[in-house]
């Protein structure tokens, strides 16, 4: 947490000190030819509907949806069960029956064919801790942000142990907000305390949200694949970014992505 | 190892020294002395000591101490100084004689617009090359960013020294990272000169005295950094009178003060500075820019006391500190804070044990820490670090004869590393404390050099350093298989030398001068280091990590050879130079992708080992006495990298790799009262990753790239222009005062500093870049007094 905290304020020294000095640039770019397979697969604890949508890499400037990729066969496998996916959408969209849950300890395999290749990925879920309770305050925040009216607070116990890696997805009246604002958090340096009403700062609310929080256990892999797009796209901030790279994945055979399992804690608070 | 160090230093002494003696004749006679300024009581370097009858001579050294060793006689001595009235003594040497001697400037008008004093052929007589002297007077003419005269800033201007982007402190010489420049202040090594981000250097303009830059043919009494030395003098402190100068600009203020003490046999020099750019973004409609301090100050200190006419006792300190702090809301209970700064100690003695030879004497400090933190709730933390250094040497001159001259020397480092200790501050807060374990390391050196003047036409400066490092314990080091997970942890004992490197560095100069106006040279180098940064962003973070050599990472180690032409025309009113280099450097240092550089204790785990090598062409031409002064330098390069684990092991161009880079800058005295400046600076594009294409994650848009460092940025240039005004009358017929107006970036360029690929919002298909630039046009009003 200090390591992101830090980061925060690093963008402020900048941010401060050199405001209004971007500018939106044309740019022509080199293409690459080779198109890669790029997997976003999630199974939970959950009882649901578990998805793994399937598209390609594109050119940068594209501005369309991702390209689709239909027609592949898609399982996950525990070992002794196997899940078949099927195709129920246009944008690469699979998704396995209804009964489908994950369980704390198992390990999965994802296995994808497509015109002639195998994609394996696996991972294996990890424990969560149950949420006590969720609050929130209401901030005060600068006049420029006004939309930041209340942030949520969290009680919570962290297990013992070092080596839990979490993510917190944020659902606001059913609208699932993307990774940008989601929070990745290690236990480093956490280990076992109780947070007793820390304030998460990735989201604003406003009255009369509907919010539910989902913290969802992910391996170090996950943890540093989500870490790593986020350094390339969200937390830029022009002067202290590391060289450029692409982010890895746990997919074998060349596809971009990843294949996360999760055990699930949810809350959920309507802001009044 | 110990044993060898020694047995090693004892060879040096034993077997070269008394051959050395010997070699002498009997009947010489020596002269020596030191060469002041009459009016402040500054050493002058580099004072040109001629024998009239012989056709020879000699230099003052760092402290304006010269040896000459001649046979009885009469001799006509010529003190010569660029800038300065020539002095003349006629002697008649029959025994060892002390001769001290004092020179006026020439005129103040000329001494104010002379870009560099030394010997006057300098460039072509002496026998170092690649290496660049600067006189505060001179780097004072340049126009600056806010009106803040920079060392730093002027260094970037010389041929083989790149930047990238503008504003910083870092800089990168013939293809060396920026932790490859060992920058020392009075000896004292400094680890981040950077404030402010680095858009201002931490040497206080006021209080330095000059500034001499190595790139290649780093002489072997210096070591510890592969590519670059950057030496820099404060001033000793008038100890004639009283004086007192000062500045207010447009972000910072500046007060000096020297002064002669005990009957001129002791003076001082005290200068602080202060900015307050934090009085600025009280104005802005901003609030949370309202709720933002920030500001730095640096004080110098300098005592010197002359004890008897054999010493001079010497002490120096530096201490500056940035601070930056930011109020999460109004009623100012959380705050966050960052605060950074370097604390540098020398005490120094200069001995002279007889006329020929000559001892200094060092013993430096040198600190560095940073600490960030937040206060006011739960989140409340604390994170420390520092690096601290305490050095010990001793160096010799030995003048055998006007041709000869030894300098050897002794020395040895304690490193202490502490990398971080970060733990919550609230009560009930939710951080547990984290300590990385704390380094400690030795370094020792010893060198040898003999220059020697073969002929009038060919002299030699050969030199030999071997160092050695450890590691000692306290210490816990980590052993990592070959996908760097860590296997197992040993621990050391204190005091345990658990882990060296040790290593000879033979250093070559030899120039043939065809005649007083042409010569060629040629240089090797071979450096280690065993000390680094890390690092893998372009402009420096006060959240430095410097790390050691250790079983995990192997000492850095580069060779280098230079060849030079130098030319003077017109009784060495214009100086040219081309210099070719070609420098190859091995276990150079790169992270791993997205690599965790702060607080890791892993820190080791992210390092990737390769190769690199730099070459290039330096082209530098300057006048230097007259009305108009100017340097005109351009650079072809090229630096490259090869990681095994990077960039599927493809070498690529170093993030600071530009092909052409063009710097020209100039100044003209009007008349007594106006003086004009101006720079102009061009680059084409530095190395730069840009994408080849897009994937989609969680409706975030990631950049797909293919090579790194595979695409330019685009050309930068820049003009920055002065003038300075000196008051018409002196106020109570003592005071001099002076306003430097002065415009960065004149036609208001917006240079790209970096260029960012963004997701118009969340789960949007649409994509844009954008570029950063840190300035547009920035003029700025520096108010000059002084007596």
């Amino acid at each position: 947490m200090p390591k992101h905290s830090s980061i925060t304020i690093f963008f402020l020294l900048p941010m401060i000190l050199l405001s209004n000095c971007t500018e939106r640039i044309d740019l022509e770019l080199n293409e690459e030819e080779n198109v890669r397979l790029v997997v976003e697969a999630w199974l939970t604890t959950e009882r649901k509907e578990h998805t793994v949508r399937l598209t390609t890499t594109s050119s940068y400037f594209e501005n369309q949806h991702p390209p689709p990729v239909l027609g592949a066969k898609v399982q996950i496998s525990d070992g002794t069960n196997v899940f078949e996916l099927e195709e129920f959408r246009w944008d690469g969209t699979y998704k396995t029956a209804e009964d489908v849950q994950g369980q704390v300890g198992k390990t999965y395999t994802l296995s994808i064919e497509y015109e002639g290749e195998v994609y394996m990925a696996t991972s294996t879920i990890h424990r969560v801790p149950k949420i006590d309770s969720l609050g929130y305050m209401n901030v005060y925040e600068y006049d420029d942000e006004e939309y930041d009216k209340h942030h949520l607070t969290l009680y919570v116990q962290e297990p013992k142990g070092i080596g839990d890696f979490y993510v917190f997805k944020t659902h606001v009246n059913n609208q699932a907000r993307s990774l940008a604002r989601a929070l990745l958090i290690s236990d480093e340096f956490i280990d076992g305390n109780y947070m007793n009403g820390v304030e998460l700062k990735n989201v604003g609310f406003t009255i009369g949200d509907e919010v539910r929080l989902e913290m969802l256990s992910i391996s170090e892999e996950a943890h540093d694949f989500l870490r790593s797009i986020l350094l390339e796209t969200e937390w830029q901030n022009g002067l202290f970014d590391g060289p450029p790279a692409n982010v890895k994945g746990n997919i074998s055979n060349g596809a971009m992505g990843m294949f996360i399992t999760s055990a699930t804690s949810r809350y959920t608070i309507k802001i009044e | 190892m110990h044993r060898i160090c020694s047995i090693v230093f004892a060879g040096f002494f034993l077997t070269y020294i008394p051959l050395s003696v010997l070699a002498q004749k009997a009947d010489k006679i020596s002269i020596s002395g030191h060469v002041k300024e009459v009016d402040s009581g500054e050493a002058l370097i580099g004072v040109n000591v001629w024998v009239k009858e012989l056709k020879s001579g000699a230099v003052t050294n760092t402290y304006g101490f010269y040896s000459l060793t001649l046979t009885a006689d009469q001799y006509t001595l010529v003190y010569s100084f660029i800038g300065y009235e020539d002095v003349i003594k006629v002697i008649d040497l029959q025994e060892n004689k002390t001769l001290n001697v004092e020179l006026t400037a020439k005129d103040l008008k000329l001494k104010e617009v002379v870009v560099e004093a030394e010997k006057k052929d300098k460039n072509v007589s002496s026998v170092g090359m690649s290496t660049v002297h600067l006189k505060m007077e001179a780097i004072k003419k340049m126009p600056v960013l806010l009106g803040e005269v920079d060392i730093i800033k002027a260094i970037q201007l010389l041929p083989g020294v790149q930047t990238v982007g503008e504003g910083t402190s870092g800089f990168f010489v013939r293809g060396g990272a920026v932790d490859q420049n060992l920058i020392l202040l009075d000896e004292s090594p400094v680890y981040n000169a950077a404030h402010l981000l680095g858009f201002f250097s931490v040497f206080n303009s006021d209080a330095i005295k000059d500034v001499q830059l190595y790139k290649g043919g780093i002489p072997a009494e210096y070591g510890g950094r592969l590519s670059s030395v950057l030496d820099i003098h404060m001033k000793e402190g008038n100890n004639k009178r009283f004086s007192v100068k000062g500045g207010i600009g447009t972000i910072a203020s500046r007060l000096t003060i020297e002064a002669p003490l005990f009957k001129e046999r002791a003076s001082f020099m005290l200068s602080a500075r202060r900015t307050y750019a934090d009085m600025f973004l009280k104005l802005s409609s901003n609030e949370q820019v309202r709720n933002t301090i920030l500001y730095f100050y640096d004080l110098n200190a300098k005592f010197n006391y002359r004890i008897g006419k054999k010493d001079r006792i010497f002490l120096s300190a530096y201490f500056g500190r940035d601070v930056f702090k930011y109020f999460q809301n109004d009623t100012q209970n959380s705050e966050i804070n960052l605060n950074w700064g370097n604390a540098t100690g020398t005490l120094r003695w200069n001995h002279v044990f007889n006329h020929r030879l000559f001892s200094n004497t060092i013993l430096t400090y040198s600190d560095y820490d940073y600490s960030l933190g937040q206060t006011g709730d739960i989140n409340a933390f604390t994170w420390y670090s520092n690096i601290k250094n305490l050095t010990a040497k001793i160096n010799f001159t030995y003048y055998i004869n006007p041709e000869n001259t030894l300098k050897f020397g002794i020395c040895s480092a304690y490193h202490r590393f502490l990398p971080g200790t970060a733990s919550g501050t609230d009560e009930g807060g939710i951080f547990n404390e984290v300590t990385l374990p704390n380094n400690n390391a030795l370094e020792h050196a010893v060198y040898l050099s003999h220059e020697w003047t073969v002929t009038p036409q060919l002299s030699i400066l050969a030199g030999l350093r071997y160092s050695l490092f450890q590691n000692i314990g306290k210490g816990q080091v980590f052993t990592f298989d070959e996908n760097y997970t860590v296997v197992d942890t040993l621990l050391y004992k204190k005091g345990e030398i658990f882990n060296q490197y040790a290593g000879l560095e033979p250093r070559l100069n030899i120039k043939y001068a065809f005649n007083n106006q042409q010569s060629v040279k040629l240089s090797y180098n071979r450096t280690r280091q065993y000390l680094q940064l890390a690092s893998n962003t372009r402009l420096s973070s006060p959240l430095d990590i410097w790390f050691p050599a250790s079983p995990n990472v192997k000492p850095q180690l580069a060779d280098q050879i230079a060849l030079g032409y130098f030319h003077n025309l017109q009784e060495d009113t214009y100086e040219l130079s081309v210099e070719a280099y070609y420098k190859k450097m091995s276990n150079q240092i790169d992270f791993r992708d997205h690599a965790t550089l702060l607080l890791n204790e892993r820190l080791e785990g992210e390092l990737r080992f390769g190769q690199a090598k730099s070459y290039g062409i330096e082209f530098l031409a300057r006048k230097q006495k007259g009305r108009w002064t100017g340097l005109l330098s351009y650079t072809l390069s090229r630096t490259e990298r090869a990681i095994p684990e990077i960039n599927d092991g493809n070498p690529y161009p170093a993030s600071y790799d530009k092909t052409h880079d063009i710097a020209i800058t100039t100044a003209y005295q009007l008349n007594k009262r106006w003086a004009i400046a101006a720079n102009w600076v061009y680059g084409t594009g530095a190395a730069v990753t840009m994408p080849v294409g897009r994937m989609e994650y969680w409706g975030v848009v990631t950049p797909v790239y293919s090579a790194r460092n595979a695409e330019r940025m685009p050309s930068y240039h820049r003009l920055d222009v002065s003038a300075t005004l000196k008051a018409r009358k002196k106020w109570w017929k003592r005071i001099d005062s002076e306003w430097i107006f002065s415009v960065y970036n004149a036609y208001a360029r917006k240079n790209t500093f970096s260029i960012h690929f963004f997701q118009e919002y969340e789960f949007s298909k649409a994509t844009y870049a954008e570029k950063l630039y840190l300035f547009s046009v920035v003029p700025s009003v520096t108010w000059n007094v002084g007596f």
